[in-house]
């Protein structure tokens, strides 16, 4: 999705930004949380203590008086990591005490309907702490909040942490958790759908106008056929919405899809027929997977040679 | 695929099977006759299988295709007989059509006459559906199967419809449509030729290619015609290949004799 600027974000989109150094991330904080602070809204910070006070000096720096702002309560802040060990259950982010820890904050910041906007790192300490998985569900969990209040999410990730081609897997599937995506290493688009059957032959056009904008002609029949099994699958057996992600790097195209339909219980995998959709995605791809993801969901993805 | 817009329908002449979707109350009682008058002035024959205008040969509200393709073929005899340019038919379908007709009896209806008017390029049927009386998946199987459509509609996701000694798939098969594409495969295998030509086909998934190599007759393979080198390979990858060897595959729009 096109952005032009972070301050511009819809009232309840969940944005990944990819950020060169910590400047550039001071920047892109204060443009984005400025006018919610100034205008009645909330500002909710989750930052690295050295992020935090570069906000605050870029914030100053702009006119904003930040001792009213949080005396008021319009700019609160959090430190990232002490907030994170509050719902984190071993290498888990625990789903209820994340809503107890962060849900709480956020649901009494929208009180009244005002405007929140929010910004955190802490999926990005999951990341860098390998927990890639804890860092998909921890974004899920954003998005279940998302769904109940309003708020917008900007998520922030430092670019060196994500170049890395052996983690093109996992930063798709991050980037298949939110809504826009800025300032990638890699190109990718993620596109959100919803649960009725139109879905499934958009988020194919989705694909193949995406991958012709790239340029990517190749993998271009087995991308359209394998996103059209995922999305049916999420559409007539999962009975969700789903998010479609497209990524590409040098010698591969990754789809991924997610949706909100756990797997039922005592299962763990997707039925893998010949002459059914998975099967022949499975005989097409590289690679494949499922990935569950609790009772958020669950990411089916595939990468296709290039 | 010709899409005629809303109203067009009594302005634009008027070739082989259209479907006619009558979007508006009133619109039909007003362009009937129009259309009619428009045929006679063409030197055409004009027959109107509507209540109170029936001809003896058919009978509304019966789930009978024969019975109108025979009505068909009389009409056209007569015209010959009579000296006529052509004919031109105005079937309405609220009152040919069984009540609630389920959308496997419209393609199996649509498709028939379809294949019967390849043959004859002096008969014109216009089949016209009322919104009001059919829903949307009704009207979306009746537009499957023709070849020109008058009326305020998007295109058709897939199109089925005769070719000369063939049937023509063209545009997308997915999950969207899958309900319908099942209906029309069946009915086309079931009364026609079993040779697809598929060179315009966009794209197909897998429970599409299913619903072909399910839907053919048993007594004959099917082959499909003009296969795009993604079909072929969903086809191998998938193993169709290995488990419908009934179903013959070629690149080829013209058919190989054997």
């Amino acid at each position: 999705m096109a952005i032009g600027s972070l301050r511009d974000i819809g009232s309840r989109e969940h944005v990944v930004q990819f950020y060169q150094d910590d400047a550039d991330l001071a920047d892109k904080v204060a443009d984005y949380v400025r006018d919610a602070v100034r205008d009645g809204g909330v500002a909710i910070v989750i930052a690295a203590p050295h992020h935090r006070l570069a906000f605050r000096e870029r914030l100053t720096g702009s006119g904003v008086d930040m001792a009213a702002a949080s005396a008021s309560g319009a700019y609160l802040e959090f430190d990232a990591e002490d907030t994170l060990r509050r719902f984190m259950a071993g290498d888990t982010p625990d789903p209820a005490s994340f809503d107890t820890v962060v849900g709480r904050v956020i649901r009494a910041a929208a009180e009244g309907g005002r405007q929140v906007r929010a910004y955190g790192e802490m999926v990005a300490l999951l990341w860098d702490a390998g927990l890639v998985t804890a860092a998909i569900e921890l974004e899920a969990m954003w998005n279940d909040l998302g769904r109940a209040e309003a708020f917008s999410l900007f998520c922030g990730y430092p670019l060196d942490s994500v170049t890395d081609p052996a983690q093109s897997h996992a930063l798709a599937e991050v980037c298949g958790q939110h809504a826009s995506v800025l300032d990638s290493p890699s190109p990718v688009q993620a596109r959100t759908f919803s649960a009725s059957l139109d879905s499934v032959t958009d988020a194919r056009h989705f694909v193949t106008r995406t991958l012709r904008e790239w340029e990517v002609a190749d993998p271009s029949a087995d991308a359209a056929l394998s996103v059209t099994e995922f999305a049916a699958n999420a559409v007539l057996h999962g009975r969700s919405a789903f998010t479609v992600t497209l990524l590409t790097t040098e010698d591969t195209v990754r789809i991924t899809v997610r949706d909100s339909a756990p797997f039922p219980p005592g299962t763990s995998s997707l039925p893998v027929r010949p002459l059914h959709g998975l099967g022949a995605v499975a005989a097409m791809a590289r690679r494949w997977g499922v990935e569950p993801l609790g009772a958020s969901g669950k990411l089916v993805w595939c990468e296709l040679a290039r | 695929m010709d899409i005629l817009p809303d109203g067009a329908i009594r302005a634009v002449r008027l070739d082989g099977h259209v479907c006619w979707l009558v979007s508006a109350p009133g619109m039909y009682a007003q362009a009937a006759p129009e259309l009619l008058a428009e045929g006679q002035r063409l030197g055409q024959m004009c027959v109107v299988f509507a209540p109170g205008r029936e001809p003896a040969d058919v009978a509304g509200g019966r789930l009978d295709p024969a019975q109108v393709l025979r009505a068909v073929t009389d009409a056209r005899n007569r015209a010959s007989a009579e000296g006529f340019s052509g004919v031109r038919i105005l079937a309405d379908m609220d009152w040919l059509l069984p009540a609630r007709p389920t959308t496997g009896d419209i393609v199996r209806l649509e498709l028939m006459l379809d294949r019967l008017l390849t043959a004859e390029p002096d008969v014109t049927v216009v089949c016209a559906y009322r919104s009001s009386s059919f829903d949307t998946g009704q009207i979306a199987a009746a537009l499957v199967a023709h070849p020109v459509v008058s009326g305020p509609v998007e295109r058709p996701q897939f199109r089925f419809v005769a070719g000369t000694a063939e049937w023509l798939l063209s545009g997308e098969v997915d999950a969207r449509v899958r309900d319908v594409f099942e209906d029309v495969i069946r009915a086309a295998l079931a009364h026609g030729p079993q040779v697809i030509d598929v060179s315009e086909l966009d794209f197909i998934d897998v429970s599409g290619v299913r619903a072909v190599v399910t839907g053919g007759r048993s007594d004959g393979g099917i082959v499909l015609k003009g296969v795009s080198p993604a079909l072929r390979r969903l086809w191998e990858v998938s193993g169709f290949a290995r488990s419908a060897p009934m179903v013959r595959l070629t690149d080829d729009r013209t058919l190989e004799r054997s």
